[in-house]
């Protein structure tokens, strides 16, 4: 497994024998606050482009926000669910505050990929306006889910999050997260005009 | 492909984070560390976890101590004698209705009271530090206080109240900060209250007068924690206000190995021995349950000495 997987997953004592585990290093930190800096190095990273590819430039302020609440918090955290699952929840608290930024985004991701310009090669042309009118397609559809059903689906596509770790860092039911993941499904699949799946 | 996966192929991206945004990222965090005991008091339900998560941090750096200690050196023992607590060396001389008794907490370098308001989120800090304290705002404005050049800055303070800070160097060595919250985050209110910043030495509430030679306070935490440190990583006594007494310590300290009754200045305390630590739960004068640990190094003789001398001044209203 390597270095970055193992501290994915987040389990305790899984790891590098030589590196202290995410949970290790939460504990170390409550006494010792500077032993908190390996998890901005080992997770500021994929947290940053979840960001960005959700708000785009705030990402950049938005990395610094979230392991700072996430230091600020680290007492409350709890071992089950894993620190990278635990940091994109935090993430996507914050995300929340700039809504509308994210909509505006997504709009203008659209209108853009509409507007690609076609390549002269016929086949090249017709591959490439059908990733045009996908992207378009995606974009718009996100900017029209709830923000609560939205959530849900980026933690799972983007984040790579599971039903529970979901639950468990927005802090809603798992019946709820579900509910909400079948909805946002549902209405990502209808402005992609996909089948629904048998 | 699902929609799940096309959203990964096909939807919005964006660059990688830069170098640049990385680095004032990871500064932005790293000035929150010597900010740390800024903390408000953490819940009683989770103070177990960070006990035990403390006892993990003893147990690990016992490891590493004995691992780098030549074998054939005989381990000395150690001697008890006084210890010596900071004083927070401030007072507000007269303090806003709104707001409670202050709370303690310390670093080497870095001493800090909180005064925490009723409203929960019209908290005042006032800060003392060796140094000119980190920043982490990229913009200041001058102003002055008691005649000293001093700066305001606006802190950020994701999903909490405003927060506005006013540091200054009080005198050769000595600065200051003051952070307030809510309706104490403005100019006018900074300098109102720096207005009443006197020199008035205050004790902290909790103590501990016995220690063994050499060991100095290393933290202390909203008057909760309190460790002392010796030169090796295993040298550590840790000092912890619990809500109560634990029915089954046997069962919830990390590595206990046996428990056996102990008398505690004529009170019945509970003595854990685990794998690392020693591990006392007692009650002191005034009724405060604490936990105190220590390395195995010392006697039970010497363990119940150290919790004799043990002090938890009751809060204020």
């Amino acid at each position: 497994m390597r270095r970055a997987e193992a501290h994915e997953r987040g389990h305790p004592g899984v790891g590098p024998p030589d590196e202290p585990s995410d949970d290790d290093v939460i504990r170390a930190s409550l006494a010792e606050p500077e032993r908190f800096a390996p998890l901005f190095d080992r997770h500021a990273v994929p947290v940053h482009r979840y960001l960005a590819r959700r708000v785009g430039p705030p990402a950049d302020d938005l990395l610094a926000e979230t392991f700072l609440v996430a230091f600020r918090r680290r007492a409350s955290y709890t071992s089950d669910v894993g620190v990278r699952p635990w940091l994109f929840g935090i993430a996507t608290n914050l995300v929340r505050r700039h809504v509308r930024t994210e909509e505006r985004r997504y709009r203008a991701l659209a209108r853009l990929a509409a507007g690609e310009s076609t390549p002269s090669v016929i086949e090249d042309a017709i591959d490439r306006l059908d990733a045009g009118a996908l992207r378009r397609d995606l974009a718009l559809a996100l900017a029209s889910l709830h923000r609560r059903d939205r959530d849900v689906l980026l933690l799972t596509a983007w984040a790579d999050l599971s039903y529970e770790q979901i639950a468990t860092v927005l802090d809603i039911p798992i019946g709820t997260v579900r509910s909400r993941l079948h909805r946002a499904r549902r209405l990502t699949r209808l402005a992609l005009a996909l089948e629904e799946p048998t | 492909m699902n929609e799940i996966n096309l959203l990964r192929t096909h939807g919005p991206d964006a660059p990688e984070a830069s170098t640049e945004t990385l680095r004032l990222a990871r500064d932005r965090l790293a000035a929150e560390f010597t900010a740390a005991p800024a903390r408000r008091t953490v819940p009683p339900l989770r103070r177990r976890t960070l006990l035990v998560a403390a006892g993990a941090a003893v147990v690990a750096g016992a490891g590493v101590g004995l691992a780098v200690r030549p074998l054939d050196r005989p381990v000395e023992p150690l001697t008890l004698v006084a210890a010596t607590i900071p004083e927070f060396p401030l007072t507000l001389r007269s303090r806003p209705a709104t707001l409670s008794p202050p709370r303690y907490s310390y670093a080497p370098g870095q001493f800090l009271a909180v005064y925490l308001s009723r409203s929960a989120t019209d908290d005042v800090y006032l800060s003392v530090w060796d140094s000119r304290p980190a920043r982490i705002a990229k913009t200041s404005r001058p102003v002055a206080v008691a005649g000293r050049p001093a700066e305001i800055y606006e802190e950020p303070n994701p999903g909490g109240p405003r927060r506005l800070a006013m540091s200054w160097e009080r005198r050769p060595g000595q600065w200051v900060s003051l952070t307030g919250h809510g309706m104490f985050a403005d100019d006018a209110a900074l300098l109102r209250l720096a207005e009443h910043v006197v020199d008035e030495p205050q004790q902290v509430p909790l103590r501990v007068r016995l220690a063994p030679r050499g060991w100095r306070v290393d933290m202390f935490k909203d008057d909760t924690i309190l460790t002392l440190r010796g030169d090796s990583p295993d040298e550590t006594l840790t000092v912890q206000v619990v809500p109560h007494r634990d029915p089954d310590l046997l069962r919830n300290v990390m590595g206990a190995r046996e428990e056996r009754r102990v008398t505690v200045g004529g009170r019945e305390a509970h003595l854990i021995r685990a794998d690392k630590i020693w591990f006392l739960q007692t009650e002191v004068p005034g009724g405060a349950v604490v936990n105190l640990q220590l390395p195995l190094r010392l006697s039970v003789d010497q363990v119940v000495a150290i919790a004799e001398q043990i002090s938890v001044t009751p809060r204020r209203p």
